[in-house]
């Protein structure tokens, strides 16, 4: 009898060999339980037009990606839970500015799943982050729409109408007049739910007790853009080279966002150590440059898909060069 | 996967995440707030200071804004009892004829008076250019409007006279007052067969009372717009060029719209020009129309209007004829009203004459007579609707103009076009018409 048979196609399955407590739904189910205070403060301050984008972001992400899923032929058997459309919607949502239309971050949300998720693979083959990609793009190419942030307090609580037409009042603010507690608090126009640093600290904190987050190129990032500040202002300005302003753009900038979220993410940033910590150095070097001459999302943002893309380049070199002085194929984790 | 254990601690991490961000937030917030609040009323008045100095400043919001692209956001400012003193308006103007050509405006209005009180341009270069209409506009009503530029009504333009026009001072008067208790009178001197020269103008019954037009000038006597008497000017200057008060484009409320500077009421002035012009026909001089009222006035009083002291220094007559109705108007065959008549026809009358070329008479409409509109004599002959005026010809006929989609009769302050930066001024007044609509909509005020 022939060992040989045909395998249907329907019954490929992922392999069954991986066992860990910390699969991806776990893993997204962290990302996401980490934002819940980035959330809370963004339904605090920007009332229900902000839990009805939240939510808007959270689902038409999830959609997006089951129905383009079904279409590839990758909907699976029910094996496998998949919390990152909402995780990349949720952070969408967190990263735009309040009064965003629906339209708007809709079209963010589209760009995301589809160009840069499912294109590639669906959940965990994407090269870059989902969220930040499909922000940028909305920046990029309807810059009207999202041209900066609006005030929240109470007289924005109720404020629907935004979510359908245009607003009027965004704008991007000089923050170096806001006082240490306002800054550190998120009391003042920024992004819906990133503009908050104590919040994005305890989600960041959330991460690391659970195991969740690798934190090479964070550190590495928020380091070089402590150390580099003062050329970004030279470049700004061309006079000041000093620390003029380094605490209002490190708490209302969404740097500490880009770092916990975005920098520590474990599918588009590099795995290795020494990767991780050149791409974070890259990042933020790039902040600072592009600062100078761009807008402020698009200067946060970009940065971070230029070291998506070059993660896996870094991976691999960093894999071949730590293999020089081995002599089997032994795996290397430095 | 993970076990139900697991699940339990991390569902308690995470409620306890939520629970403990939710309480720094609001926490966060109360100890924030106050220097949140100063902050942003610090960048107001350093963003909003120059156009309209305040102690505190309110954003207003309201579906009313959808209304104006242009307008980016407006601002209520207080004073330090916390009593509104204006408005600030942040805008992105655009030049209707050309889309490309915008600029960023914030201008300042008064709360109660929507006088200008500042206006700041976001370019320095422009801002630096219009310093000169700042000053000029500053403590001018809106809306605003280039004196000549956005008028009908041209200098250039030459108009025929009224056929069949003697030489000398004419002159009529209302025989009853208004509500002030003036008595409005028009005079007018033809030369060559043309009008040379016009003057309206009141007197008062209560003859310590100066002229409307020194009235208005001190403030005693005030309208919308313009002083009455610069108004009075421009319409007068407005009949010496036109030649004809038909050209005048009277509308049925009785204002104007191609006339620089006139928002008043101009129908007393039409009907008057038009009795002078019948009486210039006629060769019914000032002097004797002044001997015919003087006449009327004997005859209906019973004494003289010396006797009676109600002849004022100028040698007019400040008497209403309001009690006297029968005097001066036309009754048909049924009892009613259907028009009135000028004072030369009634001395007609008097002189047992009967009346020839009547093409005006005189309005002076009292509660007990008011004329049948479909049989007075006057709407045949009135200036059309909306500023259509009737002419010889095609050419001869104007429209009405408007400006930034208000029509010219809610004008109130007029200015020069400059010589330079001319589309910069343009873009300016739009700003402030466009502020003077937004208010208009969002206070539902009633013009």
């Amino acid at each position: 009898m022939s060992r040989k048979h045909s395998v249907r196609k329907d019954e490929i399955r992922l392999a069954p060999f991986i066992h860990t407590e910390k699969n991806a739904p776990y893993i997204y189910l962290t990302l996401i339980a980490a934002m819940v205070p980035c959330a809370i403060y963004a339904a605090f301050y920007y009332g229900l037009r902000a839990i009805i984008l939240i939510l808007f972001c959270m689902v038409t992400f999830t959609l997006s990606d089951m129905l383009l899923s079904h279409i590839a032929g990758r909907g699976g058997k029910g094996e496998y839970f998949d919390l990152s459309s909402a995780s990349s919607g949720l952070m969408i949502a967190l990263i735009l500015p309040p009064d965003t239309t629906l339209v708007t971050a809709l079209t963010a949300v589209l760009f995301a799943s589809v160009v840069t998720k499912q294109i590639f693979g669906g959940p965990g083959s994407n090269l870059v982050n989902p969220a930040a990609a499909g922000v940028l793009f909305v920046c990029l190419v309807m810059p009207s729409s999202v041209k900066g942030y609006a005030e929240g307090g109470t007289e924005g609580w109720f404020m629907l109408r935004s979510l359908i037409f245009v607003s009027k009042t965004g704008e991007f603010h000089d923050y170096t007049n806001c006082s240490f507690p306002e800054l550190i608090t998120g009391n003042f126009p920024g992004m819906l739910g990133a503009a908050c640093a104590t919040c994005v600290l305890l989600g960041g904190l959330f991460l690391v007790m659970r195991g969740s987050i690798r934190l090479y190129a964070p550190i590495a990032y928020i380091v070089t853009l402590t150390v580099f500040f003062p050329l970004s202002n030279l470049l700004a300005d061309g006079s000041s080279f000093g620390y003029d302003g380094f605490i209002a753009f490190m708490l209302s900038s969404g740097v500490v966002f880009v770092a916990v979220f975005m920098l520590g993410d474990l599918t588009t940033m590099p795995s290795r150590f020494t990767a991780g910590f050149f791409a974070g150095m890259v990042c933020a070097m790039l902040t600072l440059v592009m600062r100078a001459f761009v807008r402020p999302d698009v200067a946060l943002l970009a940065p971070v898909l230029s070291v998506n893309f070059m993660s896996f380049v870094l991976d691999f070199l960093m894999k071949t060069i730590s293999r020089r002085n081995l002599r089997s194929r032994e795996v290397d984790l430095r | 996967m993970m076990t139900h254990s697991q699940i339990k601690v991390f569902v308690t991490e995470a409620l306890l995440l939520a629970i403990v961000s939710a309480a720094l937030i609001i926490g966060g917030f109360l100890w924030s707030n106050e220097r949140a609040d100063k902050r942003l009323q610090r960048e107001y008045r350093q963003k909003f200071g120059t156009v309209l100095p305040a102690e505190s400043y309110t954003q207003l919001t309201g579906r009313v804004l959808n209304d104006f692209p242009e307008i980016n956001s407006v601002y209520r400012g207080y004073d330090k009892d916390g009593t509104p003193i204006g408005y600030v308006f942040d805008m992105t103007v655009v030049m209707p004829s050309d889309k490309s050509t915008k600029l960023d405006f914030r201008i300042g209005i008064d709360f109660e008076t929507s006088r200008v009180t500042g206006l700041m341009c976001e370019d320095p270069k422009i801002d630096r250019r219009l310093k000169y209409l700042e000053s000029t506009l500053k403590g001018k009503q809106i809306p605003v409007a280039f004196r000549r530029a956005d008028t009908t009504v041209s200098d250039n333009e030459t108009y025929a006279p009224v056929e069949g026009l003697k030489d000398g001072i004419y002159y009529a008067q209302r025989l009853i007052d208004d509500r002030s208790k003036f008595v409005d009178y028009v005079e007018m001197e033809v030369k060559g067969g043309k009008i040379t020269r016009v003057n309206w103008d009141a007197f008062n019954l209560d003859m310590t009372t100066e002229d409307r037009s020194y009235a208005s000038l001190s403030g005693a006597y005030e309208i919308s717009g313009l002083d009455w008497a610069v108004q009075s000017y421009n319409i007068c200057h407005a009949l010496l060029k036109l030649q004809d008060p038909d050209r005048l484009a009277m509308k049925s409320d009785g204002t104007t719209s191609i006339i620089d500077g006139v928002t008043c009421s101009i129908q007393c002035f039409v009907d008057l020009s038009k009795e002078c012009i019948n009486n210039s026909r006629e060769g019914y001089t000032k002097d004797k129309y002044l001997a015919a009222i003087n006449r009327i006035y004997t005859e209906t009083m019973g004494s003289t209007p010396d006797a009676d002291g109600v002849r004022n220094k100028a040698g007019y007559i400040a008497f209403s004829f309001e009690k006297t109705p029968e005097v001066y108007t036309i009754y048909d065959d049924s009892g009613s009203a259907r028009g009135f008549r000028t004072v030369r026809e009634i001395e007609a009358i008097m002189n047992g004459k009967s009346i020839s070329n009547r093409l005006t008479p005189t309005p002076t409409p009292s509660p007990e007579a008011t004329p049948d509109p479909q049989n007075d004599v006057r709407n045949a002959e009135k200036g059309a609707e909306d500023g259509y005026a009737k002419g010889s010809s095609e050419d001869e006929q104007t429209l009405t103009d408007s400006i930034d989609d208000l029509p010219m009769s809610e004008v109130a302050t007029y200015i020069y076009p400059p010589s330079d930066s001319y589309v910069e001024t343009r873009l300016a007044i739009r700003a402030f018409n466009t502020g003077y609509k937004f208010l208009k909509a969002y206070l539902n005020w009633r013009v």
